[in-house]
């Protein structure tokens, strides 16, 4: 292959040029890009957990469990209306 | 290591007159997380907070609500019926209504879902008919089946659970302190969670406070409870 001035470039390396070229498109590119934080939300009550969004199993005591195997239960009371009576 | 519902057995008798709103309220104002308490009809359908089958050696189902409260007014209290208990307790503190007898269970049911949010409460019996409608009839309220010391060995429980198809309609057990303590785990699905009555001594109370399958201990000394698992969660 001839380029502009009539050096004579073989296909391999034209292939080893651009996939240079392309490797450090991507290394500057993923330099440059925000590094993605791990959110570490320390959880220490139910509140927390159903606000993370881990399952609730229902219950009396309602229990939230976290995937580290840590189970919250729900003491806090919220003022509730009554469910209908009617069956 | 999770944390535990402390319940309040009968309100604070320790304190004051099992089953009264007195004792409901000291329940309350000494932090617990829920009140047990139990439920009698009189002769009037009158739904009241007591325990025993008699009051002066008369049968509280042959008494109207007056004759009961007159007779309680001559040993020094009052008994609540369960509409003023609840209306007392909503709002601050879960309740665990106890069913005594096997024909109040709808009843029971309608009480509670007009006065507390089904989140709120639960209704638990040694009897497993009025459980058994309750959830047909009202799936939204949860049942929890008391089992006492009756039951001398756990095949007998066994058998009581597959004749009755209890793991059918219950969502969780009240064993006696001596059954949580035997092997009785080891023959109820891992999905049923326990809570133990009545633990008052402190040594059982942290071991129930370390039991994973235990979600709620019902106590006399509610106060004390709550302490230990202040001292233990602290850590």
């Amino acid at each position: 292959m001839t380029i502009s001035n009539g050096v004579r470039i073989s296909k391999t390396w034209l292939v080893v040029i651009v996939a240079a070229v392309v490797l450090l498109i991507l290394v500057l590119v993923f330099r440059k890009s925000p590094s993605k934080k791990v959110e570490s939300v320390k959880i220490s009550n139910f509140q927390d957990c159903v606000q993370a969004g881990y399952k609730v199993k229902e219950g009396l005591p309602r229990e939230c469990a976290t995937p580290d195997g840590q189970i919250f239960i729900e003491t806090q009371i919220q003022q509730s209306k009554p469910a209908a009576s009617i069956r | 290591m999770q944390s535990k519902f402390i319940i309040a057995h009968r309100g604070a008798p320790r304190q004051a007159r099992e089953n009264t709103l007195e004792a409901f309220e000291i329940a309350i104002n000494c932090g617990a997380d829920a009140i047990e308490l139990d439920v009698r009809k009189t002769k009037d359908n009158v739904l009241v907070c007591f325990h025993n089958a008699t009051i002066s050696r008369r049968l509280i189902r042959k008494l109207n609500v007056t004759d009961l409260n007159a007779l309680a007014e001559r040993l020094g209290f009052t008994v609540p019926t369960l509409k003023e208990a609840l209306k007392l307790i909503s709002g601050k503190v879960r309740v665990y209504i106890e069913i005594k007898e096997k024909d109040c269970g709808e009843q029971v049911a309608q009480i509670a879902l007009g006065i507390l949010s089904p989140k709120d409460f639960a209704i638990i019996s040694f009897h497993h008919e009025p459980l058994q409608i309750i959830r047909r009839f009202y799936p939204n309220v949860l049942v929890g089946m008391h089992l006492g010391m009756r039951y001398r060995t756990l095949s007998q429980i066994a058998v009581l659970l597959r004749q009755k198809k209890i793991l059918n309609f219950i969502d969780f057990f009240l064993p006696h302190v001596w059954l949580w303590k035997s092997k009785f785990g080891n023959i109820i699905p891992k999905k049923f969670p326990f809570v133990i009555w009545t633990v008052d001594r402190p040594s059982i109370i942290k071991k129930a406070l370390a039991d994973d399958r235990v979600v709620g201990i019902i106590t006399n000394f509610p106060d004390r409870a709550l302490s230990l698992r202040n001292k233990i969660y602290a850590k």
